[in-house]
């Protein structure tokens, strides 16, 4: 064999192992690149496409290495052995995968995942579990149960930052132990599978629960943070922005039965501020409140706020500001709460129940009762739908909902509102405001790690399935070459056929070099 | 020097494996691979669950038997030419007698539903036909396969059903296991009615509405009326019922078992220490009890929203005026309950809003309003919130299982029964003739029960529920399917008569079946005769492959090795 041919044959061997299992890492590289952005905050999940295609590489190359130790087998031999472990690795995992994980997919997630939307479109899902955990955070961020960093950080940071990873393990133990395993029978099934009618709705409003847990079995707390009004000796106050007539107030206290137990029309607070800023550091509000009752309808309340670094310093600006602030004032924190979930709080969504319809909403009230008592009386409201989109009424369906809420009640808020173009009641639950999404959404984000696995994993089907005939070529055309060195430097044969040695076939076994051919006849 | 002759046979050798492989290939696994081609369109169907594959295991039995007759002559026969000729005859008579089986069967099976229908309007192919137009062969003809998918789907979406059986949950609401029927895979309670647990599938759906049409057909036809205003009125069939469960409830036999200990333990409203019932479906019901609990702290809370609201100006004023706010005070009493809010709205609370806005409104609607005020009861509460969620206990014998002729009416000194159901008076020759109404109106009730009352509850509304439960306060449009919080199902218009449902049912009791094996029948008819010309070729390259093999042999000079 000549120098050049020996080049030659080294060169097309390289560029053969280039083409092979570098250039398919890099594929699966690219197809991932926003997939690994996305969710980096999870770690090693994120990179189980290429880890995969590595351990691919090892299989393979573990083979290229292991098969040219016997010597006995011949060049062509051991490269069909290679490519045949190239194709059942590469194109066998996933045949596998397809036979065999659709069903049991669909029945671990119930339903909540399949198959169908991974095969081909694992990128939308990529992009849904990262979506998950941007508005998780955002939602925690702005009702300020996440503090001491900005929004940009916790969103760069993920689930990697661990004030989010405590977060987000407690809300979910709170809504699943506490929330989706007390619900008893068939109708949580049935809200989920869209078949939500009254009966089901009442059972599950209405019926017993399973005892509500404190914590679950392995002692984590199902308490969750939820915001705390003090005032200045301590004592927790439950504070409403509701208008009380006797003492013409803006703002009523009231105990956990929500009774009014007094009313002031200024309140003097300080709480985290939801649009903190990290230079200069403004992590709490000193807020001052007035609202001396509504004016033609409409609440008017006046607000002033100062941003602050610290509770302390909020604390000393107010008391500095406003001299009536001294020893009247209300601390906003976040504590932990042991709560009740409603079935709504399960579906995270609002749900709309035709009930007035369009007509009813353009009913002009003063008409209708200016002719009820022949025009006695005139309330100035205007239609149906005017009424209760005003603030007013807004503010007293606010006020009910968190009534709902109390634990004579449903013991979790649900707030209502009207959908002043359709005429549909619309029942909003408590997720929003306590910061946690449905619990199908929460599940996903709570084994989000385990979705990019799968994600990742789903993102190198098609890639393995194209690539999976060009590995098996690539270590053909390399047998080829090995043989083509091996005939020229005179060593090992190149047979025009694999030597089989199957029992009683020795005798057929024929090779290209007279030396070989004589030894067999000769047997 | 490379011996040409020997390479040459060496080469025939191959090519004779290769032909070999190529003519057994061409007979029993391509076969098998068209039927298993042909079946892969129904695996996908639930209606096909469990019988998609039968095609394909009748199409293995012809080859599986094949190759037993095979492997013991190869052991037993030394001669090429009996072998080829006794397997490929054997081939071809399993193949045919397989198809012939299957064309036998298929008869049969068509003509034992069309037996079963054959008093009614459905329509049933005869297999000859079905044998060319089970599927869709040209564009324009739709298969009976694909009028068949076409029926079930409209059938499933009207109803909202599902085309299996699906269960959810492993209990019932009040915590009640059911247990799955080995037979019918349905889940049932304890008392003997399938469990809420169960979202009904089109066979189930289908059996529920015949027989409520059926039986109500028959209790209809007795024309039992009552008399209004001198005219005869016809009793509905939900009516007719009320009027005969009634003399169920009051029979003997139903109120000792009211008295027993598996009734009370879910009925009984002895009041434990928190003041609820002691009974468990009441955990799942919305009782007074819980109304107690619920509705002063509800009066409460709004009372503190409204009242504490300057909503509009004006409206503080009417809430004033009317002494809205003596009436939320009265709710936030400790000890206050439903009872004693009525009693005060009754005694209290109408009077002074009468004396105050009285006079604003029209005469005979302040005596609309009196008369309403005036005959609210505590009991015609309870009995209203009990009609509405009322909970069936799984564990609980429902009333209506106790139609019994004896359960109805004594029978008279002649053996004969008579009954008046309202205003009509129906006499019954002998027991046979009652215990045949007995059993309509059983049948009526358990049909009844399903569709219209747990089929509310689960979202399949499959005869409208207007006259009953919460159906009367929700769905007074007598809407069927899908009534739910967000949907508001069908119009009653878009039923399925009985003929077409009878027609649905049939096809549901053959098509699963039989298609599959009619996509069997069709290949194995088809490969018969290439399943033959595949074992000759196959014996045939194999002897010309042992002839080459000798040459080479002799070549070689000497006898091959063994």
């Amino acid at each position: 064999m000549s120098k050049k041919q020996k080049i030659a044959a080294t060169i097309a061997k390289v560029a053969l192992h280039v083409v092979g299992f570098p250039v398919l890492f890099l594929v699966v590289l690219l197809i991932n690149l926003e997939v690994i952005k996305g969710g980096i905050s999870y770690g090693l999940p994120v990179f189980v496409s290429l880890i995969v295609t590595a351990v691919m590489a090892i299989i393979f190359y573990a083979t290229y290495f292991l098969v040219r130790t016997k010597k006995s087998r011949s060049i062509r031999n051991q490269h069909v052995i290679i490519a045949i472990v190239a194709l059942c690795s590469l194109m066998g995992l996933w045949m596998v995968v397809d036979a065999f994980l659709p069903e049991p997919l669909e029945t671990a997630t119930s339903s909540t995942l399949r198959w169908e939307d991974l095969s081909d479109n694992w990128a939308a899902r990529a992009e849904v579990n990262e979506d998950l955990l941007e508005d998780y955070i955002t939602l925690n961020y702005t009702l300020g149960r996440l503090e001491g960093e900005t929004l940009d950080t916790y969103l760069k940071e993920g689930n990697s930052n661990d004030q989010v990873a405590e977060l987000l393990k407690q809300d979910f133990s709170a809504i699943d132990q506490n929330g989706y395993a007390t619900f008893v029978g068939p109708s949580i099934d049935y809200a989920q599978m869209d078949r939500m009618t009254i009966p089901v709705l009442l059972h599950l409003l209405l019926d017993d629960r399973d005892d509500q847990k404190a914590s679950t079995a392995d002692g984590l707390s199902l308490e969750i943070k939820m915001p705390v009004y003090r005032d200045w000796n301590g004592d927790e106050v439950h504070i409403v922005r509701a208008y009380d007539p006797d003492a013409g107030n803006g703002y009523l206290f009231v105990d956990e039965d929500f009774n009014k137990t007094s009313s002031t029309s200024e309140l003097y607070i300080v709480k985290p501020n939801t649009e903190s800023t990290k230079t200069p550091a403004t992590d709490w509000l000193a807020e001052k409140r007035v609202n001396m009752g509504p004016v033609d309808g409409k609440v008017n309340e006046e607000i002033e706020t100062m941003a602050c670094a610290t509770a302390e310093e909020a604390l000393s600006y107010l008391t500095a500001t406003y001299p009536d602030a001294v020893d009247n004032y209300y601390i906003c924190t976040y504590e932990p709460r042991l709560i009740r979930w409603t079935v709504l709080d399960m579906m995270g969504d609002p749900m709309a129940m035709g009930l007035l319809g369009p007509d009813m909403m353009e009913l002009d009230i003063d008409a209708a009762i200016a002719g009820a008592t022949g025009g006695m009386i005139n309330l100035g409201m205007g239609t149906v739908g005017d009424m209760l989109d005003s603030e007013l009424v807004q503010d007293t369906l606010i006020i009910a909902g968190e009534m709902i809420g109390s634990d004579d009640l449903l013991g979790a808020p649900i707030y209502i509102s009207f959908d002043k173009s359709t005429g549909s009641l619309v029942l909003t639950p408590s997720n929003s405001a306590r910061g946690v999404l449905g619990y199908m959404q929460m599940g996903w984000l709570n084994s989000n790690g385990l979705l990019y696995v799968i994600v990742s994993l789903f993102s190198c089907r098609t890639v393995f399935y194209i690539y999976a005939p060009i590995m098996a070529l690539i270590a053909i055309a390399l047998g080829w070459i090995r043989e083509k060195e091996a005939a020229l430097s005179g060593g090992e044969p190149t047979p025009k056929r694999s030597l089989r040695k199957k029992k009683g076939e020795q005798a057929e076994e024929v090779a290209e070099t007279p030396a070989e051919e004589e030894v067999l006849l000769e047997d | 020097m490379k011996p040409k002759p020997f390479l040459k046979l060496q080469r025939k050798k191959s090519m004779f494996g290769v032909l070999k492989a190529i003519a057994y290939c061409a007979g029993f696994p391509l076969l098998l691979l068209f039927v298993i081609a042909g079946s892969v369109q129904f695996m996908h169907e639930y209606v096909f669950e469990k019988t998609w594959y039968l095609g394909i295991g009748i199409a293995l039995l012809p080859w599986l038997l094949t190759a037993i007759l095979q492997i013991v002559f190869n052991r037993f026969s030394s001669s090429q030419y009996i072998k080829t000729l006794v397997v490929a005859i054997v081939a071809v008579a399993c193949v045919l007698g397989t198809a012939g089986i299957l064309d036998l069967h298929g008869a049969a099976v068509i003509e034992e539903v069309k037996a079963e229908y054959e008093d009614t309007a459905v329509d049933i192919p005869t297999i000859d036909y079905l044998k060319g137009h089970y599927l869709t062969t040209t564009k324009y003809f739709p298969s009976e396969l694909d009028g068949f998918y076409d029926d079930l789907d409209e059938f499933c979406m009207i109803y909202n059903v599902g085309t299996r059986i699906d269960i959810r949950n492993g209990e019932n609401s009040d915590g009640t296991p059911y247990v799955v029927d080995k037979k019918t895979g349905l889940p049932m309670n304890p008392n003997g009615l399938v469990s809420e647990c169960f979202v009904y599938d089109a066979r189930f759906a289908i059996d529920v509405i015949l027989d409520y049409i059926e039986s109500e057909e028959y209790l209809l036809s007795h024309k039992i009326t009552r008399t209004e205003g001198g005219e005869d009125v016809a009793l509905t069939s939900e009516e007719i019922y009320r009027e005969l469960i009634a003399l169920v409830e009051a029979s003997d036999a139903y109120t000792t078992y009211q008295t027993s200990e598996e009734y009370l333990a879910a009925y009984s409203k002895e009041k434990d220490e928190n003041g609820d019932y002691v009974g468990s479906a009441y955990r799942v019901m919305l009782d007074l009890a819980d109304l107690d609990d619920m509705l002063p702290a509800l009066l409460r809370h709004v009372g503190v929203a409204l009242l504490n609201n300057d909503l509009i100006g004006s409206l503080s004023m009417i809430t004033s005026m009317i002494k809205l706010d003596e009436l939320f005070e009265q709710a936030s009493l400790p000890d206050a309950t439903v009872e004693s809010l009525l009693t005060y709205i009754q005694d209290t609370f109408w009077p002074q809003v009468r004396s105050l806005v009285g006079g604003l409104l029209p005469a005979e609607t302040l005596a609309q309003i009196e008369g309403i005020i005036a005959g609210l009861q505590v009991s015609q509460l309870e009995e209203l919130l009990e009609e509405l969620t009322y909970y069936y206990s799984p564990a609980v014998l429902p009333s209506f299982a106790f139609i019994e002729p004896a359960n109805i009416a004594t029978p008279g000194v002649d053996g004969s029964y008579e009954l008046t159901v309202a205003d009509t008076t129906l006499t019954f020759a002998d027991e046979a003739e009652f215990s045949a109404f007995s059993a309509e109106l059983k049948r009526y009730a358990y049909a009844r029960y399903y569709a219209k009352i747990n089929g509310a509850y689960i979202g399949s509304v499959l005869i409208p529920n207007n006259d009953v439960g919460i159906g009367t306060l929700l769905n007074s449009e007598g809407r069927i399917g899908m009534v739910t919080l967000n949907d508001n199902g069908f119009d009653n218009s878009k039923a399925w008569t009985r003929d077409e449902l009878l027609q649905l049912k049939a096809e549901l009791s053959y098509v699963p079946q039989l298609f599959p094996l009619l996509t069997a029948r069709r290949f194995l008819y088809t490969f018969a005769g290439m399943v033959a010309l595949s074992i000759i070729l196959f014996y045939q390259f194999g002897r010309r492959q042992d002839e080459v093999i000798e040459e080479m042999c002799a070549l070689k000079g000497g006898a091959c090795h063994e």
